[in-house]
């Protein structure tokens, strides 16, 4: 009886870490460079997104944000995003412009485009990046440069875990691959440390928690809500809570279509001419 | 009273009882302090009362726009900061503390951000990005920073002597451990230039370490003080010992009550030790003498001996605490909370002592062997000391008109000096000029506009309601107006950052340094504000303050101040509500509080003494007599302090309700031992001669203790303390010299309502042989 046993439990031994290879066949790396590729943000090709920022700040007053998020992406090309201030009314018309290029050793490219001013302006600043977008928990570095996490962060993979998600419509637990990242020396970023919560099946992130210096954990990104759009998966509701101080935002991905889109959308120069209603913006 | 007598006279039969319960009592309250620990409380502001209308508004304010754990480190170069190598210390400091745990953002000389604009582009950079090495670098950084509103005045001072560097920390960082390494790591910098650290949690932090280390340091001298004085007076080891133990015990008790009932150590509670020493001592004392006085009369059996010591003084020694326990009792109607904390602490350790001198001392005088008359009775009473009142007694006796006329005159010369007593209500007063706090704030007074801040909250009631050119207009009128007021430095606000904004956009062209009319170009102007807009606005833009730095200012230009700009708001700024909040105005809407917590205090505390010696007495007028003392050092206190222009503060307001508690003890016992004399067949001045050179000698020695004991104030942290210290010091002086002179002087005026007998506080159950003077009649 007892050698039978022993058997059983060797044999599970070996067939569970035969799925744990198979899981874990890729790096932690190379699974966050997976990850990279998926997402509204980081498929190949134009799209059209709706967002709206409900933004609840840390003195529990809260304001609601919408914009119009016109992305490009093409292999051996700079990613592209355009945003354009949807809501509230005094910024309607402003737009925020962000073209990353390829080379990781490079930075990323900030316009804003001020519509009562008709001034459009490049952000030349390191803080800049860093700041919190349109006012909310959101930095303008992970607006513009999506949650490509391996650029600044190396990772570790530390475990698979069951997370309760609402995934294509149902209520249920997902597998997740959980890495810790660590900063990569000679990077700048606000986070030394984070840990990536990432669907095995589809390598979407869904969850992200970064630490602070003291390591405590500071900024919470959980992708609450996961539908599948022209057979990709990607979040609906995104949720960014800023653990510490107490604030909190709430994107919400509404309207969204693929859009076959000219470089020159992207062009700093070509701003102040933008025709909203040309992307049924209804305006 | 014969209760009493009887519960002592079986203390005398059943001592080890009390030895005993006295040893568990304190094991007791050890454990408790063991166990609980004793918290320290050093947040100034949350000591303020609760419901002050500026203390509210304050408190209102923080809730709403959140406070941030702010740390200033400045450093200052005699000459000037723009050199290449106070530039490099600044760079690395500023890296360092970055690289600190816990700590979340740094703003200084070389990391600060330069934001300017061109036609195509809005530039954030640091303003160092690398320490400039020629002259021509520097003066170029010097140019670029000091043409920046931002940071002149703020980061680097306009005279260029200085620099701040502004740290913030995270959330959830150890605080305490913060102020220390981040003061380690600033320190390690100095030389030539010197070092600064200042803010909320630096100050939090002095002043609890220092508030410890007072303990620490002034209880030793206390002791030392107070067994010198015993020993002087007795000469012998238990004079030494029974009151020593009783303050002791009663110390420790003191302490053990805190613990459990959660009462922290703060910067009032320092001179609470020295209190109960001080006057702990003065019930052992008063019996001691008492004792070796009926020793002196040759008396050998020592219950006899005991019964009449006890027998004469435990009514005294009951009054006195009773009285000094209300006196402290009176810090009820204080205005912070450690004050009454104080005032209650106090009265429960006075009557802890009076318990432990009316059944400790006499369980340890029932076993010791009675001493052996160093002195007999004439002795006693002609050693010099005694000899030396008798002799003021004596002359005083022959002319009390004079010394009565003298007396008032004096006082009343004091008395014209009151009106001119200056009031100080800012808290940080409170601590000395060798305070790390306070150097800093001087610092930032004389270099960066101010150390204190005066606030408006600005209200619209709605969302983006501070998007209206409107309010914005009234808001960046307010700041030019409060920028055009004397010792007002420099100013924050959202029409400041709005219109830098207009600036920047425009090509950082000075033209444009204004607010524009249309709502929308507001609105979007604020997209390109990257940082966090903190107290100048919510996150709806609802509300906003316009924050002004005050360089330290005295009472009457504080409250000038808010006059000044409450009458501005009123009739200019009617865009939104407004309302003037901040430290500047908690400070100014103190002064009327804290003069009226003086009047009620001090009346209170009058009050009940009266009415304690009025039922002691009962003869109204005598009463009105006993508090000659009271009122002679109260007045005499706050004429000298108007003299020396010691102000009337958080700490010296407690002054009044100490004085009448301790002052009414020397009261207490002249007229008891007085009136003991009278009734005995004394003249009026023989038995105030013989009053002198006895009881008069326990309160030269009790008036002695205290002034000495509280003498050891002077050597405080705190200057607050300092003041407090010797203005103790010369109320008991003017207290005992008032009870010794100026009350029987008035005395022997011999008004008729004296003649008429007056009812005794516990006259001795059995005539004891003692309380025959030498000088009696039947012994001649």
């Amino acid at each position: 009886m007892r050698k039978a046993l022993l058997t059983i439990f060797g044999a599970l031994l070996f067939l569970s870490g035969i799925l744990l290879a198979t899981a874990q066949s890729l790096s932690a790396d190379e699974i966050l460079r997976e990850a990279a590729q998926i997402g509204p943000f980081s498929q190949d090709g134009g799209r059209l997104n709706v967002l709206t920022f409900t933004i609840t700040d840390d003195d529990g007053t809260t304001v609601e944000r919408s914009f119009a998020a016109i992305s490009k992406q093409e292999a051996a090309q700079p990613d592209k995003l355009l945003i354009y201030f949807l809501e509230p009314e005094l910024d309607r018309g402003t737009m925020f412009l962000a073209i990353d290029p390829e080379d990781p050793t490079e930075k990323s490219k900030l316009w804003l485009y001020l519509s009562a001013f008709g001034q459009v302006k490049e952000l030349v600043s390191d803080q800049d990046r860093n700041a919190g977008f349109g006012g909310s928990d959101l930095q303008n570095d992970q607006m513009s440069g999506g949650f490509d996490l391996s650029k600044d962060y190396s990772g570790q993979l530390v475990a698979e875990e069951q997370l309760s998600l609402r995934w294509l419509g149902q209520e249920g637990a997902r597998t997740v691959l959980k890495i810790a990242l660590t900063q990569r020396p000679g990077t700048d970023v606000d986070f030394p440390t984070a840990s990536v919560w990432i669907d095995e099946e589809t390598f979407l992130i869904v969850k992200i928690a970064y630490n602070n210096t003291l390591d405590q954990v500071e900024q919470i990104i959980d992708m609450d809500d996961v539908i599948a759009f022209e057979g990709e998966v990607e979040p609906n509701v995104v949720t960014v809570r800023s653990v510490l101080k107490g604030g909190q935002t709430v994107i919400t991905l509404g309207e969204r279509s693929k859009l076959d889109l000219a470089d020159d959308v992207f062009s700093p120069e070509n701003l102040s001419g933008f025709e909203p209603e040309q992307y049924g913006l209804g305006i | 009273m014969r209760r009493l007598l009887k519960f002592i006279s079986w203390i005398e039969r059943h001592p080890w009882l009390i030895f005993g319960a006295t040893g568990l009592i304190t094991a007791l309250f050890l454990i408790g302090i063991a166990v609980k620990g004793l918290a320290v409380e050093s947040d100034i502001i949350n000591f303020l009362p609760k419901d002050n209308p500026a203390v509210v508004a304050y408190r209102q304010a923080r809730d709403t726009y959140g406070s941030s754990d702010l740390f200033i480190v400045a450093l200052k170069h005699p000459e000037t900061i723009f050199n290449t190598a106070t530039l490099a210390k600044f760079k690395e400091l500023e890296a360092s503390l970055e690289a600190l745990p816990g700590v979340d953002s740094v703003s200084g000389p070389a990391s600060a951000d330069l934001i300017y604009g061109t036609e195509t582009a809005i530039v954030v950079e640091e303003a160092m990005a690398v320490v400039p090495q020629s002259p021509e670098a520097i003066a170029l950084y010097r140019e670029r920073v000091l043409k920046d509103r931002n940071l002149r005045g703020l980061i680097v001072a306009e005279e260029g002597r200085a620099g701040a560097i502004i740290i913030r920390l995270l959330p959830g960082a150890d605080i305490p451990a913060m102020v220390t390494s981040i003061g380690e790591l600033a320190e390690s910098y100095r030389g030539p230039e010197q070092v600064f650290k200042a803010g909320v949690e630096v100050l939090r932090i002095e002043a609890g370490n220092s508030s410890i280390s007072d303990i620490q340091k002034l209880i030793p001298f206390v002791f030392v003080i107070l067994v010198l004085i015993l020993y002087l007076s007795f000469h012998s080891v238990r004079g030494v010992l029974l009151p020593l133990s009783v303050v002791v015990l009663s110390t420790l008790w003191t302490f053990g009550t805190m613990a459990f009932t959660n009462q922290p150590i703060t910067p009032f509670l320092v001179v609470m030790p020295i209190l109960l020493i001080a006057i702990g001592a003065a019930d052992g004392i008063h019996i001691l003498n008492k004792y070796y006085e009926d020793v002196a009369s040759g008396e050998r059996d020592r219950r006899r001996v005991l019964a009449s010591t006890m027998a004469e003084m435990a009514t005294p020694v009951i009054l006195t605490s009773v009285t000094t326990a209300a006196g402290f009792l009176g810090l009820l109607t204080s205005l912070m909370w450690p004050q009454r904390s104080l005032g209650v602490l106090s009265a429960v350790g006075i009557l802890y002592a009076m318990l432990l001198s009316l059944t400790l001392v006499p369980a340890l005088l029932s076993v010791l062997p009675l001493p052996r008359p160093r002195l007999r009775q004439r002795a006693f009473e002609d050693a010099w000391l005694s000899r030396l009142l008798g002799g003021v007694a004596n002359k005083v006796g022959r002319r009390p008109v004079l010394v009565s006329v003298l007396a008032v005159a004096t006082v009343f010369l004091l008395a014209l000096q009151i009106p001119r007593l200056a009031i100080e209500s800012q808290p940080t007063k409170f601590l000395g000029d060798g305070s790390e706090v306070v150097k800093a704030t001087h610092v930032i007074d004389e270099e960066f506009g101010g150390s204190l801040q005066l606030a408006v909250d600005v209200r619209t009631g709605k969302r983006d309601g501070l998007k209206d050119p409107a309010v914005l207009q009234d808001m960046a009128e307010l700041e030019a107006f409060l920028l055009s007021l004397p010792h007002v430095g420099t100013v924050q606000s959202l029409a400041k950052v709005v219109m830098q904004l207009n600036e920047t956009l425009h090509a950082s062209d000075p033209a444009f340094y204004a607010i524009p009319d249309d709502p929308r170009m507001l609105s979007q102007l604020l997209l390109l504000y990257s940082g966090d807009l903190e107290n100048l606005a919510l996150g709806d833009f609802s509300r906003g303050e316009v924050v002004a730095s005050v360089a330290d200012l005295d009472t009457s230009d504080t409250l000038e101040l808010v006059e000044e700009v409450n009458t501005y708001l009123q009739e200019n700024f009617d865009s939104a509500e407004a309302e003037l909040v901040g430290t500047v105005n908690i400070i100014a809407a103190l002064v009327p509080a804290l003069t009226s917590s003086q009047v009620t205090s001090l009346a209170v505390a009058m009050a009940v003494a009266l009415l304690i010696m009025r039922l002691l007495l009962r003869s109204f007028m005598v009463s009105l007599i006993s508090l000659i003392p009271l009122a002679f050092a109260i007045v005499g206190e706050f004429g000298i302090m108007s003299l020396t222009q010691t102000p009337l503060d958080f700490i010296t307001v407690m002054l009044a309700s100490i004085a009448v508690g301790v002052g009414i003890d020397y009261s207490i016992h002249f007229l008891t031992r007085y009136y003991h004399e009278v009734k005995g067949g004394q003249s009026a001045s023989a038995a105030y001669e013989k009053t002198a050179r006895t009881v008069g000698k326990g309160i030269v020695y009790n008036a002695l203790a205290i002034t000495l004991s509280f003498a050891v104030l002077l050597l405080s942290s705190f200057r607050g303390n300092v003041n407090f210290g010797w203005l103790v010091m010369l109320t008991m002086i003017i207290s005992s010299i008032s009870a010794l002179v100026v009350i029987p002087s008035v005395l022997l005026l011999k008004p008729r309502f004296m003649n008429k007998p007056v009812r005794l506080p516990g006259a001795p159950l059995e005539p004891s042989a003692v309380a025959v003077s030498p000088t009696h009649p039947k012994l001649n």
